[in-house]
């Protein structure tokens, strides 16, 4: 007989009642004690913006799930996966080191469960984002991350995106990340969840395994990236 | 095909100056929706149409033959079911083609807020299931109406599809639409995958021209989306190895819901209807639809799908317990309640004559519990079942004929009064003596007097093997029917508990909610057998599991100090290994807000909390009432059954019985008791001639 995860047996009434196809991304968002001040107070902002922004969008908003990880001292689950209508910001405070490598491990993980809550429940999906926010370096093991990265990104199993903040480490991010990371220019939180929910909206609109050309975030009136 | 997200509308848009073929302004107003293609317009002054203007300065010529035909082909017909373009729009200096206007499709919304749950509850707050079925018998007329005309939808999806409040259908993005003129094919050149048959998936569908049948594919995943409440056909469970897309399912004809589960290799997605919830006919639809041979595929027909979701509207049945579950009069039960029972979600809400309020919900559902009865489960008939005793013997009215043992009983009573008589003569005494033993001998060696004794004999001993079986049979029903009434009751008392809760007052949630909680926990510790999980815990032995049994502890609930402790057998190390076993069980726990609500929601907002709370619970209870009532009907059903073979079988002792008494009281009534039985005969006849022998000498 079949185990049944807890994830996927608690999930069955929430994935019957919108059997949408998913749209998942996990952010992984530094919450190290250089995160301090206007950074964290941007960024929270930006999710409020990420999440108004979809809820604009009525198909967006059965189809996208954002789930988030934090780290800062030590790698913490914050938001389950969830449809915007169901998305509480949660409250970041800034505190500790900087492991890395182990959150982008849990969010690798969270995203593969989160597939198989998926496939158990009959729900189609597209490729799942990671999506990294930091600014710093890791101050953990972080190499054997960067082979799992390029293996998930080579079988298609997810998207990796490396953004830095003032301050980060690009060279660490260029070697984690197969795709070029991007440099956030100055505090452009609002810009940059706002670029997240338009893509993700383009791509929610598409379907499961069509490849969606995003809008190039370096340029334009809402450009928010330097390469 | 790729929607741009509705960004573009916060943009600013140029709103260009535009003529139509008489060379007048067209004055645009505000855009109301923007897609891939073109922004679609408001036109001041003429609330009721709409302007499309292509993002594109110049269309091509095919493009733009394609609208003029369009525009020529309009019909009123055409124009009642879907957003036909009217006229075009020119560019007041070059003339070229712009754009188009249409008919506003008012008071409308995408189909998908239809189907979807929390979509539907916000926007179409009456809609019940068999305004689904509705909305999808419209949709199939409104198909049937564009193809009658020699239209084809193509790119079929949920989007390009309007329903209103009426569940009227009506279709937009017309100028996507397959048409043909004179012999020219105008082409569809796009579609969406999750709604493409599987012999155009991956194909370039700019080179291919349109069928009815590929047309018939999307409405029948369309209308599946509308009966299975958003579910789409080919999302199911995949047994196979890999991950299996919509677009390789749809490919390989995996029909996740199809009878055909060995060829499909898929199970269909929990908590959802199946397809035996539906008619027959319209399950043998989705079949063919779906399992269609792809070289030659016969998908049905939009005429057959009115017909068949018209008698289904018509069959359609209301459940007795919660009036908001609408189903097919196809399936036995409610599956709605079904898949609530199962831990589903509620897809249909019943929001009342007035609003969706829990209020008016919860005082709908008050006045259905008070019209629970007291339900009654039957009573053992303790009378009925009193084993029989043997009726009184009944002297027949008409002299008994005599035989022979009644002449030689007589014989012996003639010859015993010689026997007494004889004391005070010899010769008397020797005739009685002979007499006695003769007649006696006769009796009880004799085939007359044998008969007799056998016959009573035979007679006891069948009705005493009967009337032990009737025993057996009696006290197998009462224990039958006190094992039944110790599962009513149990059922009761927790029915019983669910009332109690919902009479509670508000001020005492927090208090049931913690109960739930414990006894929630307790239910899923039980659900750990601890002979199922015995080679988790280290050191112990099926042996002790046995001993662990016979103490009645047999999963991680009973892993407690006090009940280990006096288990004979069990080592210390053991015990401590069976407790962290319980823990690590108890970490997986996880609270499931059974009823609906937690304790952080009762924190926000008490009220409204406790009204969700009772609704859930008030649904639960009237579940409860109807599986009570249906326990006391079979519990009736299977007492009167056995009471009935009961009864047959007192009535064939009864029978016997009456046999056995007329036989006896054939018999004289001297010959009954003396040939009791052969001791008797015997000493009979020896016993008279010794007691005259006696008497004659105490005389002498
Ligand atoms: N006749 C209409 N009545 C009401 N709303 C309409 C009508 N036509 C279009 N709309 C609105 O405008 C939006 C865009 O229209 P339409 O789908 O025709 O554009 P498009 O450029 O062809 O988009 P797509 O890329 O989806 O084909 C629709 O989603 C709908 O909300
Ligand atoms: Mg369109």
């Amino acid at each position: 007989m079949d185990q049944l995860s807890a994830e996927s047996a608690f999930s069955s009434v929430e994935f019957a009642e919108n059997p949408e196809p998913r749209v998942p991304c996990v952010l992984v968002v530094d919450t190290s004690t250089s995160m301090q001040g206007l950074k964290l107070i941007e960024l929270s902002k930006g999710l409020a913006t990420y999440r108004d922004q979809l809820m604009k969008d009525a198909l967006a908003s059965k189809r996208v799930e954002v789930g988030i990880i934090t780290f800062g001292g030590r790698v913490q689950r914050r938001t389950k996966f969830v449809t915007a209508p169901d998305f509480v910001p949660p409250q970041l405070d800034a505190i500790g080191g900087t492991p890395m490598g182990e959150a982008i491990l849990e969010a690798i993980t969270m995203v593969e469960e989160r597939k198989q809550a998926y496939r158990e429940n009959g729900i189609a999906y597209y490729r799942p984002w990671i999506f990294l926010i930091t600014d710093g370096e890791p101050n953990d093991h972080w190499k054997p991350v960067c082979s799992r990265v390029e293996a998930g990104e080579k079988d298609k199993s997810f998207c990796f995106f490396a953004v830095g903040v003032e301050g980060a480490n690009m060279e660490v991010l260029s070697e984690i990340s197969v795709r070029k990371p991007l440099w956030l220019m100055g505090l452009k939180f609002h810009e940059l969840f706002t670029w997240l929910s338009n893509s993700q909206q383009a791509v929610s609109q598409s379907s499961p395994g069509e490849e969606v050309a995003l809008q190039d975030p370096t340029s334009g009136p809402t450009g928010w990236a330097a390469i | 095909m790729t929607r741009p997200s509705s960004s573009l509308l916060r943009q600013p848009l140029d709103k260009p100056l535009l003529y139509d073929s008489s060379d007048r302004v067209v004055p645009l107003g505000d855009a109301i929706g923007a897609g891939g293609e073109g922004t679609v317009f408001e036109i001041n002054g003429h609330p009721k149409l709409l302007a499309k203007v292509y993002h594109k300065a110049s269309l091509n010529d095919q493009h733009d033959h394609k609208l003029r035909t369009l525009v020529s082909l309009g019909a009123e017909d055409l124009l009642g079911i879907a957003a036909w373009p009217r006229a075009l729009l020119f560019d007041p200096r070059t003339k070229a083609v712009r754009g188009l206007m249409m008919d506003r499709v008012a008071d409308a919304h995408p189909l998908h807020e239809l189907y979807g749950t929390t979509s539907r509850s916000r926007t179409f707050p009456q809609a019940q299931w068999g305004h689904l079925v509705l909305a999808a018998r419209n949709l199939a007329a409104a198909f049937g109406t564009l193809h009658e005309r020699g239209v084809l939808v193509g790119d079929v999806n949920q989007g390009n599809l309007l329903v209103d409040g009426k569940m009227c259908v009506r279709m937009i993005d017309c100028d996507s639409f397959q048409v043909t003129h004179r012999k020219h094919v105008f082409r569809c050149p796009v579609g969406t995958p999750h709604f493409t048959p599987p012999e155009l998936q991956s194909m370039k569908l700019a080179d291919v021209d349109r069928t009815a049948e590929h047309d018939a594919f999307g409405l029948a995943i369309l209308i599946f989306h509308l009966l299975f409440v958003g579910r789409h056909p080919f999302a199911g469970r995949y047994q196979g190895p890999g991950d299996m897309t919509i677009e390789k399912a749809i490919a390989e004809r995996r029909f996740a819901f199809s009878h055909n589960r060995s060829d499909t290799q898929v199970d269909p997605p929990p908590a959802s209807l199946r397809l035996d919830d539906l008619p027959h006919g319209i399950g043998e639809l989705f079949e063919r639809a779906f399992r269609a041979d792809i070289d030659n595929p016969v998908r049905p027909k939009p005429e057959e799908w009115i017909g068949e979701l018209e008698t289904l509207i018509k069959q359609r049945r209301v459940c007795p317990i919660e009036e908001a579950h609408v189903y097919s009069s196809a399936s036995l039960d409610c599956p709605w309640c079904r898949i609530e029972n199962a831990g589903g979600p509620s897809f249909f809400l019943n929001i009342g004559a007035v609003d969706g309020t829990s209020e008016s919900r919860l005082a709908a559902l008050d006045a259905q519990l008070e019209k629970i009865e007291a339900i009654q489960f039957p009573e053992l008939p303790t009378l009925t079942l009193k084993l029989p005793r043997l009726p009184m013997a009944m002297q027949s009215a008409k002299a008994p004929q005599r035989g022979t043992a009644d002449w030689l009983a007589a014989g012996w009573i003639g010859s015993a009064a010689l026997c007494l008589g004889g004391a005070f003569c010899g010769p008397v005494l020797a005739a009685g003596a002979v007499g006695s033993l003769a007649t006696a001998g006769m009796l009880a060696f004799g085939k007359a007097g044998k008969q007799r004794r056998q016959t009573l004999v035979e007679a006891d001993a069948a009705l005493n093997e009967r009337l032990r079986k009737l025993a057996a049979g009696s006290s197998k029903i009462s224990a039958d029917h006190g094992k039944r009434l110790e599962e009513y009751d149990a059922y009761a008392a927790s029915v019983s508990t669910g009332i109690q809760r919902y009479k509670a007052d508000t001020e005492d949630m927090e208090t049931i909610l913690r109960q739930l909680r414990i006894e929630q926990k307790e239910d899923f510790l039980r659900g750990y057998s601890i002979r199922d999980y015995r080679r988790r815990i280290p050191g112990l032995t099926p042996q002790m599991v046995a001993m662990l049994d016979s103490y009645s502890i047999d999963s991680a609930y009973h892993v407690q100090k006090i009940l280990l402790t006096g288990v004979p057998g069990l080592t210390p190390a053991v015990m401590l290994e069976l407790q962290a076993w319980r823990t690590r069980v108890e970490e997986k726990f996880e609270y499931k807000a059974e009823e609906g609500i937690t304790e952080r929601e009762l924190n926000a907002d008490k009220q409204e909390a406790t009204r969700r709370f009772k609704i859930a619970l008030a649904r639960k209870i009237l579940q409860g009432a109807k599986r009570m009532r249906s326990m006391a009907f079979a519990a009736q059903g299977q007492l009167d059954q056995a009471i009935a073979v009961y009864k047959r079988h007192v009535e064939q002792w009864r029978g016997l019985a009456h046999q056995r008494q007329q036989t006896q009281a054939a018999r004289a009534p001297w010959e009954r008791k003396l040939n009791l039985n052969l001791a008797t005969v015997i000493g009979a006849g020896v016993g008279a001639p010794l007691v005259g022998a006696l008497l004659w000498l105490i005389v002498r």
